[in-house]
Order: structure tokens, then sequence, then C-alpha cells
């Protein structure tokens, strides 16, 4: 039994947490302050998480290999890090349009679980059972100059983060220009980049919004990665049932609980961004309309199914795609 | 005995010399690539992975450069103690440090094989707007820590020479 | 095993290790390797080591360092570096310390170029190390006062310290980068009055500096002429750099490209074994230094897996003290961490825990930011894990020790332990700037 240096009360169980972002953001602090805790009260007690931010233990370059050996026993994996080796969930970056509530956001996650086994089998191959999910604030598009709408991307130098966003850029008109994230700040402030594609929370934590001052915010474009909470499968198989219960009833309190700390984010943010004298504009259909471009996203998804077909063993490419188109639908209806 | 030695150091000795001229070489091709990148993004063309590319090149330079560096004795220290050492005393730390390092290193080694070969059957590749794949910069980890482990096992043998010389003297 | 013993004997046998001499990257690595079997088992070790070994390096904005030490040993082997010191002496004529307090200055304004202290020391013991030890000047004074300048690079913006502090604590970039200013060039000015003054006092020095073959109007304006390469050098890179034409990283690659024209043009380059030493001792350095790298970023996990470090500053802060106190032990930790661990490393660890301490005691975190910024500058250079320190071993030549620059690194920590005094009793000082610019 492990001692907590606090009130030298025994824990039967202590967990390793490792996470590459910082504390003090929208999802680390749901993580540290409601999903943890819970996690602790369901238990009854017998389980203390350690929880690890801003990659101290695992950086988002190890975070896969920690997680799979048990470095870690929980970790939080974003898959856009893992391109090839989560391949799968590469899918939902080919569907940019989303519902902007979050229950409707975590139905889309848990029935494409269910009807797209590989999602849990690239998982499982890593030794990790999912847990939680929680998801990145939608898209943003911050300039450092002045832009109405998308149109006025056309021609500057934007930073593209993905290979998926790079098509759309180029599709666009705009020059993407690969610059590593930590220089991004810097390469606004000087104009090396005349703005980022990025996730909002991300755009905040990042104070890229002090460079780039013109905005553009897509809540109908989501960040489409799941930010995955997993656990080791050893592990976990080696909880007590009671403890295995405990740790899944808080989960799904949290998950639930998500659902406002999501919300209330995104208008925080935006609140925040206007307090500090930034442009911020809503994105509008026609901005939405660049990338649902019906050209650009057949070609995306014609890219997935040929490498889903030819590395990935997934046979039915073709039928993930109709699945998501059908699941991403019935979420949309929903709004 | 002392033939095969010095041949192993002579052998050793030229590799670590051409693992110094690739580590260069590459060193003047990131040189060369970033600032291609400068001019050609002026055009609105800029090349695509080129930072992943450039993180690449830095791993093998790194790696690729232990061995040498450990010939020359340039990896640093906290040289006071051994400093105030009598001679024989200074080797025999010597041996023992040597017998750490070659321990470290080979452990250091086999594990990065093990890593090597997970990213190249797994297909790992950086995460970056284009495909670059892990495995050469993981390929460049195991070369560099295998010739790093070689070269400190020559040092270690040499440790062991001068004392079996200096002890056969005051036998003698 | 209790996890706390385990973290004690980790650090223990780190130094412990050092003491006897082991190359410090291994000893690192040796110490996180055993405490981590302790802690789980050898495939795990295996696991935490090699995704250290690569991620550890893996971060673009790394890719500066050994092209800044490329462009460094360029500029020697094109004899600009000495060329720019001479003329540098020239302009200040027999002054007392001339070419230390330029090299000071210089590690000012290269800090307004990079925000790595290892490429602005590298740079500097390459390029005036030797002019410096040629006019005279002791190799422990020396390398000691380029060794602590070099730490100028993270607080004069732009500073890659200070982005990690913003993304830890929710504090705004440009008010930290605007915020480092002033104690940045505080910090040089207080070495430069020190340099004088010691200069002044040493009567070898003065002789050597007299014994200087004396230059007319005509020789001294040459002189000066002469250092157009690195003039032209400094001003694009800077230029470049504010104007958006690249950013840091790409202008290291630059100005190697550029010093390689130079050198072509004035017919140093005639052929490729011109520059291939240059070539080979920077990957030399590179390897040197990033090993030190690789084993204090795998270290650093290991402790945060003891959680000793954490478990301590939270036994500390919750003593029952006067808030000023807190403030004073949070800066001890930082100052002992910095002793055996690389900031980024701290920074991870200790900042989750200090920061809500900190702000709920009414204290500025920008303030805090410049305070822990300066503490880890501190760090950089205090044995036995100085990694400034060790950055300049790479560069000098072997007459010069590792345990001459930590004797040499001392005056510049009292000054600098002074410095960071005034910045504690007067948070004006760094907060001028910036509540200026933003309220
Ligand atoms: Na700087
Ligand atoms: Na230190």
């Amino acid at each position: 039994s492990t001692t907590n240096e606090e009130g030298g009360e025994d824990f039967e169980i202590t967990l390793t947490y490792s996470d590459h972002d910082p504390p003090g953001a929208m999802r680390t602090d749901f993580v540290e302050n409601v999903w943890i805790p819970e996690i602790e009260k369901q238990t009854n007690g017998q389980v203390k998480v350690n929880a690890n931010f801003g990659g101290s233990l695992l950086s988002s370059q190890e975070v896969l290999e920690g997680a799979a050996d048990g470095v870690t026993d929980m970790a939080m994996i974003f898959p856009d890090f893992y391109p090839e080796r989560l391949f799968t969930y590469q899918i939902y970056k080919l569907f940019p349009e989303a519902p902007e509530k979050w229950e409707n956001i975590s139905t889309i996650f848990e029935e494409s679980v269910e009807e797209l086994p590989k999602l849990n089998e690239e998982l499982e191959a890593l030794n990790q059972k999912p847990l939680l999910v929680t998801v990145g604030l939608p898209t943003v598009f911050g300039a450092s100059y002045e832009i109405d709408g998308i149109e006025d991307i056309i021609g500057k130098d934007w930073r593209a983060s993905s290979r998926w966003h790079l098509e759309s850029m180029k599709h666009i008109g705009a020059n993407p220009v690969s610059v590593p994230w930590e220089d991004v700040y810097m390469s606004l402030e000087t104009g090396v980049i005349d703005g980022v594609m990025t996730n909002y929370d991300g755009f905040h934590a990042m104070k890229f919004y002090e460079g780039a001052q013109d905005i553009i915010v897509g809540p109908q474009l989501w960040w489409a990665s799941p930010f995955t909470h997993t656990i080791n499968l050893d592990v976990w198989n080696d909880l007590p049932e009671d403890v295995q219960e405990g740790i899944l009833k808080a989960t799904e309190i949290a998950q639930e609980k998500f659902g406002e700390v999501y919300a209330s984010a995104l208008e925080n943010t935006i609140e925040a961004h206007e307090e500090a004298g930034v442009n911020v504009k809503m994105a509008d259909e026609e901005d939405v309309a660049y990338f649902t471009d019906e050209e650009l996203l057949n070609n995306l998804r014609n890219t997935w199914i040929e490498e889903a077909k030819a590395n990935h063993g997934i046979e039915d490419a073709e039928e993930y795609i109709n699945s998501m188109l059908e699941i991403m639908q019935r979420g949309l209806d929903k709004e | 005995m002392g033939e095969i030695y010095r041949f192993s150091k002579s052998i050793m000795s030229f590799i670590n010399d051409k693992l110094a001229e690739i580590c260069g070489f590459l060193l003047f091709a990131i040189m060369i690539l970033l600032t291609v990148n400068v001019a050609s993004r002026e055009f609105g063309i800029a090349i695509p992975g080129l930072t992943t590319t450039a993180v690449l090149i830095l791993i093998a330079v790194v790696y690729l450069g232990q061995s040498r560096t450990e010939e020359h004795d340039e990896h640093a220290n906290v040289d006071m103690v051994t400093n105030m050492l009598p001679s024989k005393w200074k080797t025999l730390n010597s041996l023992f440090i040597n017998i750490l390092k070659l321990f470290t290193i080979s452990f250091f080694f086999y594990g990065s094989i093990g890593s090597f070969i997970s990213s190249y059957q797994a297909n790992e590749i950086f995460a970056d707007v284009v495909k670059i794949p892990m495995w050469p910069a993981k390929l460049a980890i195991v070369i560099g820590l295998f010739f790093f482990a070689i070269q400190i096992l020559l040092k270690l043998i040499e440790d062991i020479r001068i004392l079996s010389k200096k002890s056969w003297k005051t036998n003698k | 095993m209790d996890l706390t013993m385990i973290g004690i004997i980790c650090i223990a046998l780190l130094l412990l290790l050092i003491f006897l001499s082991v190359p410090v990257g291994i000893a690192f690595i040796i110490s996180g390797v055993i405490s981590t079997i302790l802690i789980f088992d050898i495939e795990r070790a295996i696991s935490l080591l090699m995704g250290a070994a690569f991620s550890s390096i893996a971060a673009p904005s790394w890719t500066a360092i050994p092209l800044f030490i490329l462009l460094g040993a360029l500029a020697v082997q094109a004899d600009l570096a000495r060329r720019a010191f001479k003329s540098a002496d020239a302009i200040t004529s027999g002054m007392p310390g001339s070419v230390g307090i330029t090299t000071c200055f210089a590690c000012a304004g290269f800090g307004a170029i990079s925000g790595a202290s290892i490429a602005a020391t590298s740079i500097f013991g390459k390029m005036a190390l030797p002019e410096m030890r040629r006019l005279g000047y002791g190799k422990e004074f020396a390398s000691g006062l380029i060794a602590s300048a070099g730490t100028f690079a993270s607080m004069i913006p732009p500073s890659m310290m200070f982005i990690i502090y913003a993304l830890f604590t929710n504090t705004s970039i440009a008010e930290l980068f605007f915020a480092g200013i002033i104690p940045g060039i505080l910090t040089a000015v207080v070495y430069a009055i020190f340099i004088y003054v010691k200069s002044k006092r040493d009567k070898v020095l003065v002789e050597r500096q007299k014994a200087e073959p004396k230059l007319n109007g005509k020789e001294r304006l040459s002189a000066l002429f002469s250092a157009w390469p690195i003039v032209l050098v400094a001003i694009v890179i800077l230029g470049g750099i504010y104007t958006g034409l690249f950013t840091p990283t790409e202008a290291a690659a630059a100005g190697c490209v550029l010093i390689l024209a130079v050198g072509i043009f004035e017919g140093r380059f005639r052929k490729l074994s011109d520059v291939n030493g240059a070539l080979r001792e920077s990957a030399n350095t590179t390897s040197m230094v990033f090993l030190i790298n690789i084993g204090a970023l795998f270290y650093a996990k290991v402790l945060v897996l003891s959680r000793l470090p954490q478990d301590f500053t939270v036994y500390l802060t919750n003593l029952d003290v006067p808030p000023f106190v807190i403030v004073l032990i949070i800066c001890l930790v930082f100052f002992l961490l910095g002793m055996i661990m690389v900031p980024i490393g701290i920074y991870a660890m200790i900042l989750p825990i200090v920061i809500p301490i900190i702000t709920s005691l009414g204290y500025d975190p920008i303030w805090f930011g410049v305070i822990a910024l300066k503490l880890t500058e501190i760090g950089a250079v205090t044995p036995p894990v100085g990694l400034n320190v060790y950055a300049l071993k790479g560069v000098v030549t072997k007459d010069i020790s590792v345990v001459d620059i930590f004797k040499g690194i001392w005056p510049f920590v009292i000054l600098d332990v002074i410095i960071l005094s005034f910045l504690i009793a007067f948070p004006q000082i760094t907060l001028w700037v910036p509540n200026l610019l933003f309220d």
C-alpha cells in the first residue's frame, strides 16, 4: 500500500496518469478537478491517481510507448501525434463539419467506436483500454492581418498541422507552411507566417492571439480528433472488480459533465479574446463550405481508403467512410 | 594481443573519422535546406516536412558522433577528484568508470535495437504534413550507440593494458 | 522500496557518479536507469530511457543549437571572430576589460536573436574566448564570464523558457518578454561594471593590454572596418527575424550560409577541407552537449516518478511561515533543483505546484516568471549540473577543464544572487515595462 504525503492515509492502489498538456487548460483542468476526484470518490478512496501534466513524465511523442509498456498506468493519447499507428482515428479529420454540442459529439465518438471496430483494435494492440473521451475546442483561424472570411487566407502563408489540413489549405489557395508548434508564437509576431489554423483551446493556451489579433472561430468545424484517456490493460485486468466499477462509474459521470465545461470554455475563451482586443468573428456557412467542398473531401477520403486497404488491413475501408457519413449526418441532424 | 588491440584501435579511429564526416555533411545539409526553404517560401513554395527532416538529421548527428567524442575524451566530466589521484589510482578509477560506461551504453544499445525494430515494424512516422518515417533516426541511434560501446570497450582494454604493465613493473 | 527512498538514492547516486568523474550524461543515465529498475523493472526502465533518448532531441527548435555552434566555428575559421573583437578593442582603445565587456554585451545582443543559452555559450566560447585569453584574461575568469553571460539568451526576448512558463501558468508571453528586458540588460550592465573593475585591478591584464600595438587613427578605422562581416551577419540575422523573413532556427542556418559566402568571397574558404574542420567540430560538440541533454531529461522523468521533488515542494510550501518566506522557500527549491536538473524539467515538475501558491499569496505571476527564469539561469552554471558550463567545455581547448569553468562562474553567480534579491525586493524593476505597455 502507498502512503499519501498530505494525510498519511493508506490507499490500496496508486495509479499514475500522464498528460502532455500543461495544467490549467480546459481539458487538463477537467481531468484534474473533475475526473480524477470522481475516481477517488467512486472507488471510496481506494484509488489515488498521481497525475503528471505538461509531459513531465511522458511527452506527446513518448506517451504511446510509455502507456503500452506500463511506464504510466493511465494516459492521455492524442491520435494526431500518431498518424500511422492510430491511423483509423484519422478518419474523423475527413469529416470537418460536425455538431456543436458535446452530447452530439460524444454520440458520434460512441457510435463510431461501435461501428468501426478497428478504432478500438488499434488501442488494444497498444495494450490500452479507452476510458474517457474529451475533445479540443473547435477550429480557429488566427490571422495577423484583417480577415473577414476564409477567402482571405488565399495567397497567404498559413501554418497547417496535419496532412489533411495541408491539403485543405492548398485546395483553398493558401500557402501551407510548416513551422514547429513552439515557433508559431514568434512566427506570428514577426510575420514568418500570416496565420495559423488550429484548435481554439490550443490557440488560447499558446497565446497565439497576442500575435494573431483577427480570428474566425468555427464551432461547426470541430477539431475532430478525440483526446483519448486510457488505462493500461494489464493494470485494468489486475484491478478488483469493485474498483473497476468505481472507475467506470466515475468516468460516466465525468463524461457527462464535460459538456458544460466544453460549452462554457468556448464562451469564456471568446469573451477573454474580445476583452484582449482580439477581433473575433464566427464562421458562417460560406466559410464552412470551403472545407466541405466535395472535390476536396472526395480526394482526402480516397487517399484514406487507399492507405487503409494497402497498409492497415481495413478491407472494407469504403464501408468505414459510409458508416462515418451516416453517423455524422445523424449527429448533425440532432442539432 | 597487442597487435589485435592496435589494429582494432586504428579501425575504430577510421570509422569514427568517417562517422564524423557524415555528421558534418548532415549538418551542412540542414543548413542548406533551411536556407533554401527561407528563399523558396518567399515565392509561396515551402518545403513540406522540412522541420521534421531537420529533427531526424539532428538525431543522427547526435548519436553518430558519440564514439568519436568518446575516442577524444570529449564527454564532459567533473574531473576534480581524479586530478588529485596518483597516476595508478587514476587509471584504476578510469577502469572503474569505463566498466560503468560500458554497462550503461550496452544497456542503452540493447534498448535501442528493440526501439528500432518496433518502430520499423509499426511503420512509425513523425506527426507532420508529410509522411516521414522515424526508423532512420532510430537506426542512427542503434549504429551510434554500437560504436560508442565499442569505443568504450577499447578504452577499457587500454586501462587494463596500462595497469598490467604497471603491476608487472612493480613486481619486478 | 519506498518511492521517496528511491528518489533520495537517485539523487545521491548522481552526485556520487559525477564526483567520481563519470561523464555527466552517462551519470544521469546510470542513476536514472537504476532508480527506474527499483521503481518498476528492466523493461520499463528501457522503455522510459528510449522514449527520452528520442523525444529529448526530437524538438524542432533544438536544430538551432548545432547550427549556431557551426556559425561560431565558421566565424573562427573565416577569421571573422578575431577581427570583430579586435575592432571592439580598437573602439574602446585600451579600456580595461574591453573585450570582456564587449563579449558580455554581445551575449546580450545574441539574446535578441536566440532563446538558447547553450547556443550563446558555445558561439562566444568559440569566438571570444581565444581572443580573451590571448589578451591575458585568466582561463577561469574568461570562461566563467562566457558561461554566465550565455544565460542572457533566456532572459532577453525571444525566450523559449518564457514561452514554456506562459504555457504552464496561463500568463501572457508578450508581458513576460517585456518583463525580461530590464532584468536582462541590468545583469549585463552589472557584469560589465564588474569586468571593468576586476580588469583594472589585474596588473597582468593591464600590462598585456598596454603591450598591444598602439593604433593610430587610420589603423583604428581599418580595424573597425574589418569587422564588417560580423556586423553584416548580425544585421541580417536580427533584421531577418524581426521583419519576419525567417524563424530563429532558420536564422542560424542563413547566418552560416552568409559566413560561408563571406569566407569564399574573402578567399578564406577555397576548398571543402577549409570548412570540413568546422563542420566536424560542431557535430562533435553537438554530440557531447546532447548526450547530457538526453540524460538530463531522462533523469527528470525518473525524478517525476519518484515524486520526491514534488513532495518536497508541497511539504515546504505548507510550512506555517509568512508569505514572504514561502516565496524565498520556493526560490530555494528552484535553486536546489537547478543544481541537478535542467530548466524544462524543473518547470514541468514544480510550476504546477507553486504557481497557485504564488498567485494566492498575491504575487504577480509575470514577476515570478522573471524570478524563476533568473534562478534557472543560475542553475545553468552552478555545479554539478550546469548545462552552460558543459556546453562551453565542448568548444574550448583541452587545457580548460570543467572544474576551471565552475571556479570561474562564482563571482557571476554572486552578482546574479544580488540582482535576484533586488528583483525580489523591488518587483517594479520587472513589472515597470509590461505595466507601461499592457495596463
Ligand atoms: Na533570447
Ligand atoms: Na546547476
